[in-house]
């Protein structure tokens, strides 16, 4: 599904990402792991189109990627998160989550001057989604609150159903864990795998918690010095020499 | 009409004037985050062009087409528009501060134009602009004639820009305001979205411009200077930043505020000029506002979109 072929990125003098390469395989949830400055998070940045990448390609669904601008990918159905969470404060739950979807009618000037049926009909099916989508996270009742007074857990949520709201085929998450208590953790990974289940979504996610990786994600790829150090199941990753030193400084 | 009541008409439609200017900033600063500091240069272009438009002709100005007051305010708000287009396309992407200079600077740009092109512009002179429809009231009256007709304006651009704003377009400028990466990450083109609203944003102070231009009845370019900008700023951030009504009653309030310090002048100790005194005051006004009560004196509405 997702192919990243030989990708390099220096920021300054510092390659962050050095040839790296890998593929994410549909309806899998795939993790990324590493050290500190791996990368991991520059990788996220260039598949998602947040920086151009100094060489190398990048394909979705067989599609070169790489070149398109950041706002051009989403419409493909490959939905990202951050990794410090960015809602949106002046802006109550359900408008973060109502302002998601894509080709929306009534973002046009004219329609939402004009507001004809189809447009009204259409910001109704927005909104029963994000109703549905704060019912399936049971955050229902903050539809109303400001985004700037959730706890940080919660904000990690409506990160989360946010990119639900876009139909997304792949969904790049940015250590959905930081900061998030292990209660809520739990129930976050219960989304994940029910949607990678039912909806048939392919994850792909950034996490330092290594329990949560090893119990969640397979297969695994491990990140170091801007390369792919290793990829495998999580006993595999566990028994890999090259990725204990990796993390152990050895 | 006796001395206080043509007063406070004149103030009331320089009050109106400047809330359609608030309202266009409203939408650029308020609702989007765009920083222009150059209001004055496309209120100046508006101005301009419907005088052009509407005046008899003349070997001593541009235009002098003799064309209905309508067509002035129409041709007002596509040349402030196109400019703000000429403008925006290569600067859109600019950070806040640097978009800031840029405004501000095309905004001298127009008005040291308008003063050196004398044979386009009368230059520092200053040109005269008609009295639309003076026929249909007797002179006494015209004023109020006027001042309704500048309410008009200003009832019909806020019930447009209210649609505009509490809509989904609304909700993706406000997501630009808050956070341009998350906008982009949901598919927001965010540069076409701020290219819209500073060209529709300029529009509104195109048309100010010429609504200004037709109640002074002669311009100047001494009309224009950099200090209208911060005047509408402040009526933006005193009277709620992303609340049109908000912008309406903060450009009633400061210009009340600036016109009403006038009447110091009789007890001002000698020495001291009012037009310092009146700087000194907006100024400690706009401090007051950010410490107090930065949302202003009204707030953002909460809803982003009342489509439903």
């Amino acid at each position: 599904m997702l192919q990243v072929i030989n990708l390099e990125k220096s920021f300054g003098g510092i390659k962050a990402v050095n040839g790296c390469s890998f593929e994410v395989s549909k309806n899998t949830i795939t993790g990324l792991i590493g050290p500190n400055g791996a990368g991991k998070t520059t990788v996220f940045n260039l598949i998602s189109g947040f920086h151009a990448p100094d060489g190398g390609k990048i394909l979705f669904n067989g599609s070169r990627i790489d070149p398109l601008p950041p706002y051009r990918v989403p419409h493909l159905r490959l939905s990202r998160t951050f990794q410090i969470t960015r809602e949106l404060k002046k802006m109550t739950v359900i408008d973060n989550l109502m302002v998601a979807p894509l080709n929306q009618m009534g973002e046009s000037l004219l329609n939402s001057w004009f507001r004809i049926p189809s447009v009204k009909h259409q910001e109704q099916q927005i909104k029963d989604k994000a109703l549905d989508v704060l019912d399936f996270l049971e955050i229902e009742d903050l539809k109303d609150e400001y985004a700037s007074n959730l706890s940080g857990g919660q904000k990690k949520l409506l990160e989360f159903g946010r990119t639900m709201m876009t139909d997304p085929e792949l969904i790049l998450l940015d250590e959905p864990g930081a900061g998030v208590n292990p209660t809520l953790m739990k129930k976050l990974n219960g989304y994940i795998e029910k949607l990678q289940r039912r909806e048939n979504m392919t994850f792909f996610l950034i996490e330092h918690d290594m329990d949560l990786v090893m119990k969640l994600c397979n297969p695994i790829i491990v990140m170091n010095e801007g390369k792919r150090l290793a990829e495998g199941t999580a006993d595999e990753i566990q028994q890999n020499q090259e990725v204990l030193d990796a993390y152990l400084g050895g | 009409m006796s001395g206080a009541v043509g007063f406070l008409v004149f103030f009331l439609t320089y009050a109106v004037v400047y809330a359609i200017l608030a309202i266009g900033l409203n939408i650029q600063w308020g609702f989007t985050g765009l920083v222009n500091f150059g209001v004055a240069g496309f209120f100046a272009v508006g101005a301009y062009l419907s005088a052009f438009m509407t005046s008899t002709p003349s070997p001593y100005h541009l235009g002098g087409f003799g064309l209905p007051f309508p067509v002035g305010l129409i041709v007002a708000m596509a040349a402030s528009g196109i400019f703000a287009l000429i403008l925006g396309i290569p600067v859109i992407r600019l950070r806040e501060d640097y978009l800031a200079i840029v405004t501000i600077g095309f905004a001298e740009i127009i008005r040291y134009v308008i003063i050196t092109e004398e044979n386009l512009t009368k230059g520092p002179y200053g040109m005269g602009v008609i009295k639309p429809y003076k026929e249909l009231v007797p002179p006494s009256f015209y004023s109020l004639f006027y001042l309704g007709i500048a309410v008009i304006v200003l009832v019909l651009l806020y019930v447009a820009m209210q649609r505009a704003v509490h809509s989904p377009w609304g909700r993706a400028i406000r997501t630009i305001r808050e956070d341009e990466q998350v906008a982009l990450a949901f598919g927001k083109n965010v540069d076409f979205f701020k290219l819209q609203v500073l060209v529709v944003g300029s529009m509104i102070f195109g048309l100010a411009g010429a609504v200004f231009g037709h109640f002074f009845n002669f311009i100047t370019p001494n009309h224009f200077l950099p200090m209208e900008t911060f005047l509408v700023w402040v009526m933006v951030m005193a009277g709620g930043s992303g609340n049109n009504l908000g912008v309406i009653i903060g450009a009633l309030a400061v210009r009340g505020l600036w016109e009403g310090m006038m009447f110091l002048s009789d007890i001002l100790p000698q020495g001291i000029q009012i037009g310092a005194v009146r700087l000194a005051v907006i100024g400690l006004l706009l401090i007051l506002v950010v410490m107090v009560k930065p949302e202003g004196i009204l707030g953002e509405k909460k809803t982003a979109s009342d489509i439903l």
